[in-house]
């Protein structure tokens, strides 16, 4: 996507397709959260027990996922009506009809550009970034990136916390990233010996060190 | 606000000092002959968040332990449900040498009270380095002068009092002023001693149990005033708190301590658990000691080993009888 | 008063306090940098270094130590979109999509400006009004800090993006995050499953990085990687229009951070939330905001500033920590061998005067420094994306494990960072859901303590002014617009949802705010 321009919009093929599906589902699945949320919180009790009916450790966890489940359960009606009205209109429909007024779009960080995963995969666009990536390359990119981190993550305990982020660093902007080994290698272990000096030696942060006691 | 976890993390650095590298905490090793020596780091754990009491002693206990051994005692600020996260974390220690924790009237309150996988003897307990009582405080306008007059007006109406939590110190004192005197306070619920003092200097709540080292300042510049101190006897040491009297004084037979000090992992083999008692031993015999007893208010009574776990026994005993379930 | 700046000056400007004043600075900014390190931990972790100074030396570099790191969060912040405490988190909204517009230099810039101008601004009052306003702030008990939250949720408007239900649900989902674990009061330990590292609850700081940082990366591998911004050097200098712009938004922040940070307990978080809320509603360029509106950056981090000072008002008039990170410095007093309350003021002139002198000092020598630097520091965003990714995932999980040296950090970093990326694919605001998770724990005190106070009976807050006042202006805040409408409407010119909002700048406008 471009970086230049403030209201960048690769993606121009989303809107029309009306609410995505993957959107309806999330809302549906708070609106399963708020429900429990609220039942388990009764539980502890919207009063303090013995007392003049004070306010008590279940009171704001029902109040929260009421209200989840209650907004939740207005974005899937939205949703839903949205459809029926896409319908209805046909083809011919073009932008999102039930979202009237511009989107603020305060925490919407990138607006404009949120694609839905399913609607992507059924249409993979034309539109690459700047690397000339496909969007399917991209789902795929994204899927090796969290596998790798979670990875990462869990080979702490054996080999230590450096050498398992040294090595997501390295194969992720070497293999990954295609970049030329040896800036890779540069970088990771410029990045490797700075967390080091500044966690471990100046800040005193016992990072685990693994089977290996290395590092 | 969960931003204090992040005192945690730093005061545990804090203790390590700036420069050294610190090694993951291994076991120290019992030699042939029977001593123990620690290897690497020892860590002591503090229940609570820094800025408290309990976060005083235990950096002071660390701090002490290091200049006596010289080996590094990190810091680390466990807190959260209301101490229960620090001393669980102990027990998943089971056998450990080298973590320590301060502890103090949580380790026996909470279990009492809370829902908890441990209790009182799940650890081993190595040394008490001082107590500390609280004094009940109001503000400077209150009506009230002693504190017969806080029990007698709460048995004819109502009097607020703050409590810091629901196995908090202050919480303990009134269950045992109300047992003793059969009335009945109105709780506000607060978090931290700094809270109390907020609420009781605005007059949201009327009374307070604080330790004498958190209102000294407010207590000498007049803002707020000791009805009494609930303790076995009057401040006499300290000049400026000798002229409080005792809770008994004024007719209410009631005086709790609480004990400061350390414990260590359930399992710690007897060889450490000497080591570190001798070595809090050779702390309390320090110009340090002394300003830590002073400056907090305290009173340098120590007990170690078996002797410490006979207080405990007796401790928890009557802990049990003024809260237990 | 004079007479007591004099000393103050006297007292803080020596060759040696000048000197560790800026090696605080330098030191708090490198470890607000560090993602999940902010000023409490900077403070705290630096403590040590102090303690064989002379007390007023050491409360200076403290306080040094304490502003940089707030600056080195906002850094982190507008850059990376990393914020490094949670009274950075709306500088993200603006100041990240300024430097995805080239703009990082001004965002920075402005942000180092605010800052100066708002300690000015708060320092003048401090100096002249502490004991006054640390009585006032007493005031606040359990109602007032209840109708206080309110206020502070009911920015959530502000913050919901395209649709009000949607920003409210994950409001809802915030404050329901922050009940995990023990409960106020009772006791009682909720939603923990038998996991001990919950009982303390959600940790905030790591939801954060994940939220942000993790959630944002994976956004943009699964969006497409970004270009490195290579905007030409003078193009990352303020321009003297974004300047003009930013000057109401840093006297109105300035203003409401510092009675805001007045106040024990709700300190910079709120009055960063409540300042882009109110700057929202108030300024004429309102479309601008959520894209890179320097206004988005210039009122919260003028609030934050403005608020981390007064904070200093109940810690030195009263003893009472203002914050998080006053408290740790009260705790440093006691090191000294001080003992805070109400009579520092008059027992130890030289020190509070010349620490009060020294924040002056500090934050002049953080403008000094940074505005050079910030053009230097926005640089960073030249490093191609394939490394810079790397490198904010090891720092944001290296930083998450320091908080609590605990694994269990880094996967509820992972977490956050799934969520993160789910709400960013599906239009999710996010900043309902950190502000119900940062004020859920505050408002459900206020609530529980309310209700003790009242014996069960919540309308005791009705009994007072000041909690009424606020809730007021709540109410405006949350339902101003469409009230505005309503009266427009009702006197006979067709108000609603026509053109882009012109009225003259201050007065609010019709907001097209997706739900009516």
């Amino acid at each position: 996507m471009s970086t230049a321009s403030p209201a960048p919009a690769p993606a121009p093929a989303q809107p029309a397709e009306g609410p995505s599906r993957g959107g309806t589902a999330i809302h549906a699945v708070l609106v399963v959260v708020g429900v429990v949320a609220a039942v388990v919180g009764a539980g502890y009790g919207i009063t303090v027990p013995g007392s003049g009916g004070e306010v008590g450790a279940g009171a704001l966890p029902v109040l929260a996922g009421a209200g989840l489940a209650l907004f939740a359960a207005v974005e899937v009606a939205k949703d839903v009506i949205a459809v029926r009205r896409h319908r209805a209109v046909g083809t011919a429909a073009s932008g999102a009809p039930t979202r009237p007024g511009l989107p603020l779009a305060a925490a919407d960080l990138v607006p404009g550009t949120t694609t839905d995963v399913a609607a992507a995969s059924e249409a993979p666009s034309e539109e690459r970034d700047i690397f000339g990536r496909t969007a399917a390359q991209r789902k795929k990119l994204l899927l090796v990136v969290s596998g790798l981190l979670l990875l990462a993550v869990l080979a702490i305990p054996l080999v230590g916390f450096l050498i398992s982020f040294g090595l997501l660093l390295l194969v992720l902007s070497w293999k990954v990233e295609g970049r030329p080994l040896l800036p890779s290698l540069v970088t990771t272990v410029v990045v490797v010996v700075v967390t080091r000096l500044v966690f471990v030696n100046f800040l005193g942060v016992p990072l685990p060190s693994g089977l290996l006691g290395v590092l | 606000m969960k931003t204090s976890t992040r005192i945690a993390a730093a005061l545990s650095a804090a203790a390590l000092g700036v420069g050294l590298t610190a090694c993951a905490a291994d076991q120290g090793g019992t030699s042939a002959d029977g001593s123990f020596a620690p290897s690497g780091d020892a860590s002591m754990i503090v229940p609570f968040s820094a800025g408290g009491g309990s976060d005083a002693s235990g950096r002071a206990i660390a701090a002490g332990l290091e200049a006596a051994t010289g080996t590094n005692v990190v810091v680390e600020n466990r807190e959260g449900g209301s101490g229960a996260v620090g001393y669980s974390y102990l027990l998943s220690q089971e056998g450990d040498d080298q973590t320590l924790l301060a502890a103090e009237t949580s380790l026996s309150s909470i279990p009492l009270s809370q829902d908890v996988d441990f209790t009182a003897t799940s650890f081993t307990p190595v040394a008490k380095i001082g107590e500390d009582a609280t004094l009940l405080v109001v503000p400077a306008s209150s009506p009230f002068q002693t504190c017969s007059d806080v029990t007698t007006a709460a048995g004819a109406g109502s009097v607020v009092v703050a409590v810091s939590g629901a196995v908090s110190l202050d919480e303990v004192v009134f269950r045992l002023i109300e047992t003793e005197t059969g009335v009945t306070f109105d709780r506000v619920p607060y978090e931290s001693g700094g809270e109390v003092l907020t609420g009781l200097l605005g007059g949201q709540v009327q009374v307070a149990s604080l330790n004498p080292g958190e209102v000294v300042g407010q207590l000498e510049s007049g803002d707020l005033r000791a009805l009494c101190a609930v303790a076995e006897e009057r401040y006499t040491d300290y000049p400026e708190l000798a002229d409080i009297p005792t809770a008994t004084e004024q007719g209410i037979d009631v005086a709790f301590t609480q004990w400061r000090g350390f414990i260590g992992a359930g399992g710690m083999s007897p060889e450490a658990r000497t080591y570190w008692a001798d070595a809090a031993e050779a702390w309390t015999q320090t110009p340090e000691y002394e300003e830590y007893i002073s400056s907090n208010y305290m009173q340098p009574v120590t007990a170690y080993g078996e002797e410490l776990d006979a207080y405990l026994a007796e401790y928890d005993a009557q802990l049990a009888t003024a809260i237990g379930r | 008063m004079i007479d007591n700046l004099l000393l103050g000056f006297e007292a803080a400007l020596s060759w040696q306090n000048l000197g560790w004043c800026f090696v605080g600075v330098l030191l708090g900014t490198v470890i607000g940098l560090m993602p999940g390190l902010g000023s409490t931990t900077g403070v705290a972790i630096l403590l040590p270094l102090t303690l064989a100074m002379d007390p007023l030396t050491a409360l200076i570099m403290l306080a040094g130590i304490y502003y940089g790191a707030q600056y080195g969060g906002t850094i982190t912040s507008v850059l990376i979109s990393t914020p490094g405490e949670a009274a950075s988190v709306v500088t993200t909204i603006d100041g990240y999509q300024m430097a995805r517009n080239g703009r990082a230099g001004a965002a920075l810039a402005i942000a180092a400006i605010g800052s100066f101008v708002a300690a000015i601004l708060s320092l003048a009052l401090l100096i002249a009004l502490a004991p006054p306003f640390a009585r006032w702030a007493l005031n606040f008990g359990p109602p007032e800090n209840l109708a206080l939250m309110v206020l502070g949720l009911a920015t959530i408007v502000s913050f919901s993006g395209g649709s009000l239900a949607r920003g409210l649900a994950m409001a809802c989902l915030g404050l329901l995050l922050g009940t995990v674990g023990v409960a106020i009061g009772t006791g009682e330990a909720r939603y923990t499953f038998g996991s001990v590292d919950l009982l303390s609850g959600i940790p905030f700081v790591e939801v954060m990085i994940g939220l942000f940082a993790l959630g944002e990366v994976l956004h943009q591998v699964r969006q497409g990687a970004e270009a490195p911004i290579r905007a030409r050097f003078r193009d990352l200098v303020i321009k003297g229009s974004e300047l003009r712009r930013s000057v109401a938004p840093v006297l109105r922040g300035s203003g409401l951070g510092f009675l805001l940070g007045v106040l024990p307990g709700s300190g910079s978080t709120l009055a960063s939330f409540i300042a882009y809320g109110v700057e929202k509603r108030v300024s004429p360029r309102k479309a601008e905001f959520g894209k890179g509106a320097i206004e988005g950056v210039a009122a919260p981090e003028s609030a934050n500033n403005a608020a981390a000072n007064a904070n200093f008002i109940p810690t030195l008039a009263l003893g009472i920590p203002g914050g998080a990170t006053t408290a740790v410095l009260l705790g440093a007093f006691t090191i000294y061998g001080l003992q805070p309350g109400p009579l520092l003021f008059e027992e130890q002139p030289r020190l509070v005067w010349g620490l009060l002198v020294s924040f002056f000092i500090g934050n002049l020598m953080l403008l000094v420094l940074n505005l050079p630097l910030a053009p230097a520091f926005a640089q960073m965003l030249r490093i191609p994306y394939g490394y810079l990714y790397p490198i904010i995932l090891i720092t944001s999980c290296v930083g998450a494990f320091s908080i609590s040296n605990n694994v269990f950090s880094i996967w509820i970093v992972l977490a956050a960072g799934a969520a993160g990326f789910v709400m960013k694919q599906y239009d999710l605001p996010m900043a309902p859901l950190v502000l119900g998770l940062v004020l859920g724990p505050l408002f459900e005190k206020a609530l529980v303590q309310t209700s003790a106070i009242g014996n069960g009976d919540l309308t005791v807050v009705f009994a007072s002014p000041i909690a009424v006042t606020v809730l007021v202006l709540a109410g405006l805040l949350a339902f101003g617009p469409q009230l505005w409408g309503l009266v427009r409407r009702r006197s006979g010119r067709s108000g609603g949802q026509g053109g882009p909002g012109g009225p003259s700048a201050g007065a609010p406008a019709p907001t097209p705010a997706g739900v009516a």
